[in-house]
């Protein structure tokens, strides 16, 4: 289970890394065909579904290794029992965003899909195609995020605790010792 | 409820969720949606979706992933030390020695990127390693970076000129050849700050003993340069060569970074898989806090706050001068929340008619507007160069804040001056006119 | 009390924009009050893009946009975009005439209704040299910004090239591109004179706003705001298309002020641009169907 999910995060990640590629290759060969003369139409359309896609596959990938930043300035001084309830919290609170986003993500798809919606450039395509990424990336941050809280609630602590940026200051401060803390 | 009273719960929602350690990206989605439903909005949930769609996907966006891929790359080639030994035998006999380098390569990188904080994430990525190895003080290194970022925006290409060119219909060109000469003003007041802070700070630079070097190691130094002023021709040589646009040239970089590890031998399946994915963290982070800012820039326009702020300006009848400054103070205190875009995107609609009739030239005032945005850029709780100084150092927002404080002065500063000499911005455009 | 937010892509010195304050404004004293409608300009609530949907589900209630960009769902929102079909504003008027129970039956179908649309100042070439002969245009870089134009790019056998409307000056000063086709209003919006020296009023084709407003939303006006509305909108569309009128010759006469060469076509362009226009309303009626092939056939009838 465990290894199963974290492959379900870094697979999507991954391919986030691979619509990112995508967009320079679709790009240089706009380029590239504008000194030809040959016009490779719809790039900004496809670069820009290429960008949703990537952001939103990555969504979970990023939240466990702790990319998406907070403001750490206060919860960093609260200890045990306190620190335990504020990141449950946290995570509950961000889980029921995370349903709203998913659940309406969803709907946009499914509609785009009724209302038969198409792009409006040379190259026209249904737009619940190019949709499909982003909420299959939102399922996914929403699974990452049960999986989060989940975590937390029976080993106290959320996984992107140690790639987060707070842990990291306070070991710097222990190696660095009192020269640099002084100078906080 | 009325405006200002939903205003102030939003304000202080937004705060207390940022207080308790909430992501920020997902705070702000969540006073944007408890604002929409506030304004009475039965379809708050299709609002958001089509929010999210438009913001996540616009093509002008697709250069930031790319810009910040770039850095990634370059960060993983052997560009960063030989910054550092090409610009050290010139900037020895200066105070403040290598954290010129900062505010140089911001410059140098600022005419390549589009965006503030691809421009602070590239540049930080290289140097900030580099001055800590030195010893250099590790709060100023993060200021002099956190503030010439921001030069990212000003110096052309800019995304937020763009923004501001379609919105102000004042010709983008114009606008790209305007933002020059403040560029450089601003680095003047950087690097003369940072002499005089290391005058004053003697511990706070590169301890090694003052070594004289002659001009001829100088100019030997300077084939270390050539690599990166080799890619910064050959993107702007893509852009005023006619081969690509400014978006497009974010591409170009990629791909002049890749050639240039790929010739220095630092490019392996390792790193080239461990530089992609750290890009795609990053712009996942920042596009993450775009898709909320959006939605909260949309929620905010059906409640008519910004309208309605504004016309509490607009009914002052201020003179031109004080209407510059409610407005810079409005403008910093909106900057406090909302991303650069979000802001000229907000208040450019209400604002413009207003500034126009006060006449105020618009070209001056869209040099004026970045200036100001730069100075939101590293404000808390919202700033995105603190957002990405933080990611980079793991200091914490306020620390960062705090440090880049001076900074954040001195383009107060600049916007002064170039209140009293208007010419610093219109004197390369009015060479254009025939 | 009934609030209306109306979302529109364009800024607030633009025609269409003026145009729909005022009518925000009379609709408001029409009714008291009673219907509030808030003018969100500049994409400042939805982009271009998102408008069609957004009113269609209800997130605003009314909103603008350009008619040709929704030539996806239906061709018949892309009849005005057939160059050279009509070409003057009596035609255009009478196109707009024969195609407006169309427009209002797809929109109906969508549970919207069209309250009025206003052209845009008719389209004209900006060259760097003069063109006198289709000739001239041939192997030219011409920006295309939808399919509509890169076809035509394709029959004049220029190149078309994708360029964004921010990036144009750019575009122009690096050479990537050395022709365009817009209105005067846009060469004045871009300041075309910076980059390029003769406009070709050509008058390619004269495109439309249309301004919509959600049919759940209309229908729980009363009745006698309902009818007010309509009165108003009717009011709307002839004083906007008063306004496209004098925008195009005020920007017209700008392009001259500032230095442009404006000139007319000669007999030989005029004479091959119609050619090429009567092809390509041909293509268009092949997409459209038969509706469409009707819907021509009226025009030229008349
Ligand atoms: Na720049
Ligand atoms: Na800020």
């Amino acid at each position: 289970m465990r290894k199963s999910l974290d492959l379900l995060y870094t697979g999507a990640g991954f391919l986030a890394g691979l619509f990112v590629m995508a967009i320079v290759v679709l790009i240089m060969a706009q380029i590239i065909g504008r000194w030809f003369g040959i016009l490779v139409p719809s790039t900004e359309d496809f670069s820009g579904w290429f960008l949703g896609a990537s952001s939103f596959l990555a969504l979970a990938y990023t939240l466990r290794t702790g990319g998406h930043i907070r403001v750490n300035i206060l919860i960093r001084n609260l200890r045990g029992k306190t620190r335990y309830w504020q990141e449950i919290a946290v995570l509950v609170l961000g889980l029921a965003l995370a349903c709203f986003m998913t659940y309406w993500l969803i709907h946009m798809v499914w509609e785009s899909y009724v209302f038969n919606e198409r792009s409006r450039g040379y190259i026209s395509v249904d737009i619940w195609m190019v949709q499909v990424p982003v909420a299959v990336g939102a399922v996914i941050f929403n699974i990452a995020m049960l999986d989060e809280l989940v975590h937390t609630i029976r080993t106290g602590k959320p996984s992107y605790h140690g790639q987060d940026d707070e842990m990291e200051e306070l070991e710097e401060l222990l190696q660095e010792g009192p020269a640099e803390a002084g100078e906080r | 409820m009325d405006s200002i009273t939903i205003g102030i719960i939003l304000a202080v929602l937004m705060l207390s969720l940022l207080a308790f350690g909430f992501w920020v990206s997902l705070s702000l989605m969540t006073v944007a949606l408890v604002g929409v439903i506030l304004y009475g909005s039965e379809t708050y949930g299709l609002i958001f979706a089509s929010s999210a769609w438009s913001s996540s996907t616009s093509w002008s966006l697709a250069a930031l992933p790319l810009f910040i891929w770039m850095g990634e790359i370059l960060f993983r080639t052997r560009l960063a030390s030989d910054l550092f030994k090409g610009l050290t035998p010139w900037l020895g006999a200066l105070p403040g020695r290598l954290l010129h380098v900062n505010i140089l390569s911001c410059g140098l990188f600022a005419a390549v990127s589009g965006s503030s904080a691809a421009t602070a994430a590239t540049v930080g990525k290289m140097t900030l390693p580099e001055l800590r190895a030195r010893g250099y003080n590790e709060r100023m290194s993060i200021a002099t970076l956190a503030g010439s970022g921001t030069l990212g925006f000003l110096i052309p290409p800019s995304i937020i000129l763009i923004v501001y060119g379609v919105a102000a219909e004042v010709s983008i060109a114009r606008l790209f050849i305007a933002g020059a000469l403040p560029g450089l003003l601003l680095i003047v007041l950087f690097m003369a700050y940072t002499m005089i802070w290391s005058w004053l700070n003697k511990g706070g630079v590169d301890n090694s003993p003052d070594v004289r070097h002659s001009w001829k190691e100088r100019l030997v130094a300077l084939r270390y340069l050539l690599p990166v002023l080799g890619l910064i021709g050959f993107v702007l040589g893509s852009i005023y060569g006619g081969f690509a646009t400014t978006t497009e040239a974010a591409a170009v970089g990629v791909t002049g970074a890749l050639i240039l590890a790929l010739l220095s031998g630092g490019l392996n399946r390792q790193t080239f898989f461990d530089s992609l994915m750290g890009a795609v963290r990053t712009s996942c982070m920042i596009a993450l806090i775009l898709v909320a800012a959006h939605f909260l820039t949309v929620a905010m326009a059906f409640l008519g706050i910004p309208r309605m702020l504004v016309g509490m300006i607009d009914a002052l009848e201020l003179s031109p001068m004080m209407l510059l400054v409610y407005l810079t103070i409005l403008f910093i205190i909106l900057g406090c929340f909302l991303d650069g875009i979000s802001v000229v995107l907000l208040s450019t609609s209400i604002m413009l008619p207003m500034v126009a009739a006060a006449g105020i030239d618009l070209l001056w005032f869209g040099i004026y507007i970045v200036l100001v945005i730069e100075m939101a850029q590293i404000t808390p709780p919202v700033g995105f160069n603190l957002f990405v100084l933080q990611s980079l150092t793991g200091k914490n927002i306020l620390y960062v804040a705090r440090a880049a404080l001076p900074f954040f002065l001195l383009i107060g500063l600049a916007i002064v001056l170039i209140s009293w000499f208007p010419e610093i911005v219109t004197a390369l455009p009015a060479q254009m006119s025939r | 009390q009934t609030r209306w937010d109306l979302a529109t892509g364009y800024g607030d010195g633009v025609h269409h924009t003026i145009n729909i304050v005022q009518f925000a404004d009379e609709v408001r004293a029409a009714t008291d009050g009673e219907l509030d409608i808030t003018v969100h300009s500049g994409a400042s609530l939805f982009p271009q893009g998102e408008i069609h949907r957004a009113v269609r589900t209800g997130q605003a209630q009314a909103g603008e946009l350009l008619m040709a960009n929704l030539g996806n769902a239906n061709p018949i929102f892309e009849i005005d975009n057939i160059p050279f079909l009509a070409s003057d504003w009596d035609s255009s008027e009478r196109l707009w005439e024969v195609t407006r129970p169309a427009v209002e039956d797809h929109l109906a179908s969508e549970g919207m209704r069209l309250l009025f649309a206003v052209p845009w100042p008719p389209q004209g070439f900006y060259t760097r040299e003069s063109i006198a002969d289709i000739d001239d245009l041939r192997g030219m870089r011409m920006r295309s910004y939808s399919p509509m134009t890169t076809e035509l790019a394709v029959q004049f056998q220029a190149a078309p090239t994708t360029v964004q409307e921010p990036e144009i000056p750019q575009a122009f000063s690096t050479g990537m591109i050395n022709a365009m086709v817009t209105s005067p209003a846009t060469g004045v919006s871009s300041q075309a004179w910076d980059f390029v020296d003769h406009y070709t009023d050509v008058q390619a084709w004269i495109p439309k706003n249309m301004v919509f407003v959600n049919e759940r939303s209309f229908s729980r006006l009363s009745e006698e705001h309902q009818a007010a509305v309509l009165e108003l909108a009717a009011q709307a569309e002839a004083r906007g298309w008063e306004m496209g009128i004098q925008e195009t010759e005020d920007a017209t006469n700008r392009l001259r002020e500032e230095g442009m060469t404006v000139s007319e076509p000669t007999a030989e362009l005029r004479s091959a641009l119609e050619d090429i226009g009567e092809e390509m309303a041909t293509q268009w009626a092949e997409d459209a169907g038969e509706a469409g092939q009707e819907l021509l056939q009226t025009y030229f009838g008349e």
